[in-house]
């Protein structure tokens, strides 16, 4: 028994359908942790180098911490991660719930899924009894509508993770859904688990997660919630949740808008958290033992739909950014994407790519099969969204991801894309915000806004200025790695300011061990140059052309709080100089052999060097 | 006599009642060694909670009476007496008696309060009663 852990690691492979389960052993426990590390250590140690992500050798690794499933306050993440069928890089994606808790309660901390099926199948887990399931029932049905079959079937307390049409047909940015409304949403894991068959997983357990010193956790965890309760944002966040930044982002300008043509919406008193709540509010909704309870269980009357939010994300990218008229536009869409399976930023970005084709006369309503992907025609939207789900018709081009579809379409479509390395940025335009560009431009999944959030810095220290925000970011880029290697939320932290040093001291009572700040800091700098030397294995010619902004944000801003604003090539020769500085990575953005084997990874140097992918 | 006062429509299903409630009651960290119930009801888009209102409908049905009043106005079970036969967790009009494996004799709210400290969305609390 090791604290803190359910003590086992699953391996299914799903061709010989064999099962079988390693030890967490406490090397592995104390030098990596769990998470988000162990992911990115299996995935370098064990995926073949070149593997093509859908194919039966690529992986699927699924990892709680030491701290999911705890009482510690929003002990709630599962990390899932896998070779990325959108990047062709190094993905993970987190989600909420309830699910890691329980994989915790029958003794797993962590599931690696290897081969492909051939039919469709789904995992059946109650503690030690793991069994490989017949899912032909269940194949074709909505992510969330599999969700509650699957629980009518096996019973109520079972826990579920799901796939929907989209992750079956292999659309590069399908997403994995649980609890309703809890998404992997990031990187297209889900159509790797589609390559496999694997419709879902679900889980139950009976055994308590061992922890070492319970009353002093329980203490700890009560004074904690009573400080939270008593800050002055508890009652706004707990209220509103993410949605509660809408009217701020669209008053510095960074709301996405028409696929980031402009940034400031017209209409953000009807697509906002407060317009929200009047609206379509049925209950708030928490994620496992989380005091926040941001998420918001919602209902449209005008459409007759139930969703788990939206989000800000999905209010960003699926509703200013398609210049939707109100919260229930957003509303029916986001239950859309969630029930069809496909990640509801990437599947913004790709409609509002579609779109920006339209407006421009590149596509027309020939191309998308008698559609109108006019700017706010939710109807078009809909259909379109199907199309790709099914991959019919020009939905087939799209379902690759917004940038392979500008390389298949052409004519030099590719400046209308917003990515970072093929992943679609997150609802927060750049054009007058460098760090943030910088935060979206290294971090090591692609444009993902968890990795580092950086806007309030770029406002204080000056939205055209690049002085020391390369270090910024990376200095950013360390806590954060943390929250998803211990298994928790980052909100606690960042929204009701909880302080880091409260988690060190969670981490503790939890495991029994004596972490401290400075060692744990120094692991963020281990995983950050794994995921880096990653990259730089899978991706011929990876470096700094790689870590390149989106075209757009070189364009002027023609109106709003940042008209005139845009970056050019010196500001961001300059970002990344100060930023690959402060890893101590050459110029060219690369690990070194010397800084590899400093972090502790001397055998990935060794690798990589092997490889001639960097010098000695 | 204080009473803990249930409110599921602030319920956001955390399950933080049920994680300290075992963490107090049973020194173990999970939700299901819990006295307390929450039920989760989607699509609709509720959460029940099951928790013990001192009605007192398990004293009259318990055919050994191994069920009492303590001084802070909880019903207890005399784990003594008690002969497991289920009547108390069948006839419970609040379905807020339990059964794991953190105990081998039913169980129900003793009042300790720890979860009332630790509901931020104030689903639970304390009311002065008779």
């Amino acid at each position: 028994m090791i604290n803190g852990y359910g003590g086992s690691i699953l391996r299914v492979d799903l061709t010989t359908r064999s099962i079988k389960q390693e030890p967490v052993t406490p090397e592995l426990a104390h030098d990596w942790l769990g998470g988000r590390a162990w992911i990115a250590k299996y995935m370098y140690e064990e995926l073949p180098a070149g593997v093509d992500p859908l194919s039966a050798a690529n992986k699927v690794f699924v990892a709680t911490g030491p701290l999911s499933g705890t009482l510690w306050p929003s002990s709630a993440k599962i990390v899932w991660g896998t070779k990325s069928p959108l990047t062709g890089g190094y993905i993970d994606s987190n989600m909420g719930g309830l699910i890691m808790a329980e994989l915790k309660y029958a003794g797993l901390d962590m599931i690696i899924l290897e081969g492909a099926s051939e039919t469709p199948v789904y995992l059946c887990i109650e503690d030690d009894k793991v069994e490989i399931r017949d899912a032909s029932g269940y194949w074709g049905k909505g992510s969330v509508d599999t969700e509650y079959a699957l629980k009518r079937d096996l019973g109520e307390d079972f826990q579920i993770a799901t796939i929907g049409p989209a992750g079956e047909n292999l659309v590069r940015f399908a997403c994995i859904t649980h609890d309703v409304g809890r998404q992997a949403g990031r990187g297209g894991i889900a159509a790797v688990l589609g390559s496999k068959k694997l419709k879902a997983i679900a889980v139950r357990g009976t055994k308590p997660i061992p922890v070492a010193d319970i009353e002093g956790l329980q203490k700890h965890t009560t004074s904690v919630i009573d400080y939270i309760k008593n800050t002055a944002f508890f009652p706004t966040f707990s209220k509103y949740g993410t949605t509660d930044i809408t009217d701020w982002c669209d008053s510095v300008g960074v709301i996405p808008v028409d696929n980031f043509q402009h940034a400031q919406y017209p209409k953000k008193d009807r697509i906002n958290g407060k317009y929200m709540r009047e609206q379509i509010y049925v209950r708030d909704k928490g994620c496992y033992a989380c005091p926040l309870g941001c998420s918001t269980y919602t209902y449209s009357k005008k459409y007759d739909v139930h969703v788990e939010g939206p989000e800000y994300e999905t209010i960003g990218l699926m509703g200013s950014n398609l210049s939707m008229d109100s919260i229930e536009e957003i509303a029916v869409l986001n239950a859309d994407v969630d029930n069809l399976g496909m990640d509801s930023i990437s599947s913004g970005s790709a409609v509002a790519f579609a779109m920006e084709l339209y407006q421009r006369g590149i596509l027309t309503k020939e191309d998308f099969g008698g559609l109108e992907m006019t700017w706010g025609n939710v109807d078009a939207v809909r259909a379109f969204l199907r199309l790709i789900a099914a991959r019919q018709g020009i939905g087939a081009t799209f379902a690759e991801g917004a940038l392979t579809a500008a390389r298949i379409i052409g004519r030099d479509t590719e400046k209308y894309v917003v990515h970072v390395k093929g992943l679609d940025y997150s609802a927060y335009d750049t054009h007058a915000a460098p760090a943030m560009m910088l935060a979206f431009m290294t971090s090591d999944i692609g444009a993902q806004h968890t990795r580092a959030w950086a806007i309030v810095q770029d406002i204080n220290m000056g939205r055209d200025s690049t002085e020391g925000k390369g270090k910024l970011v990376y200095d950013l880029q360390h806590l954060r790695p943390l929250m998803e290697v211990f298994g928790v939320c980052r909100f606690p932290w960042l929204e009701v300011k909880v302080d880091w040093k409260n988690y060190v001291t969670a981490l503790n009572l939890v495991t029994g061990q004596h972490y401290t700040t400075e060692e744990l800091f120094a692991f963020s700098e281990k995983i950050w140059n794994l995921t880096r030397a990653f990259w730089t294995r899978e991706v011929d010619g990876f470096g700094r052309a790689y870590d390149q902004p989106p075209a757009k944000m070189y364009e002027e801003m023609p109106d709003g709080p940042t008209k005139g604003a845009h970056v050019n090539q010196e500001m961001v020769d300059e970002l990344l100089d100060g930023y690959y500085e402060a890893y101590h990575w050459d110029k060219n953005g690369l690990p070194t052999a010397e800084r590899l084997r400093e972090v502790g990874l001397g055998s990935v140097a060794d690798d990589l060097v092997k490889r001639g992918r960097i010098l000695d | 006599m204080r009473h803990i006062v249930v409110r599921p429509e602030s319920c956001t299903g955390c399950r933080l009642c049920q994680l300290t409630c075992s963490a107090q009651n049973f020194k173990l960290n999970t939700h299901k060694a819990a006295h307390i119930g929450i039920v989760p009801r989607f699509p609709e888009g509720y959460f029940e909670i099951h928790l013990c209102n001192q009605c007192g409908a398990c004293q009259s049905v318990c055919p050994v009476e191994a069920i009492s009043v303590d001084a802070n106005g909880a019903y207890v079970i005399d784990e003594s007496t008690c002969i497991d036969c289920g009547a108390c967790v069948d006839s419970c009009p609040q379905q807020a008696i339990f059964r794991s494996s953190a105990s081998a004799h039913p169980y129900m709210c003793n009042l300790c309060g720890a979860c009332v400290a630790n509901c931020a969305a104030q689903a639970l609390t304390w009311e002065e009663g008779q």
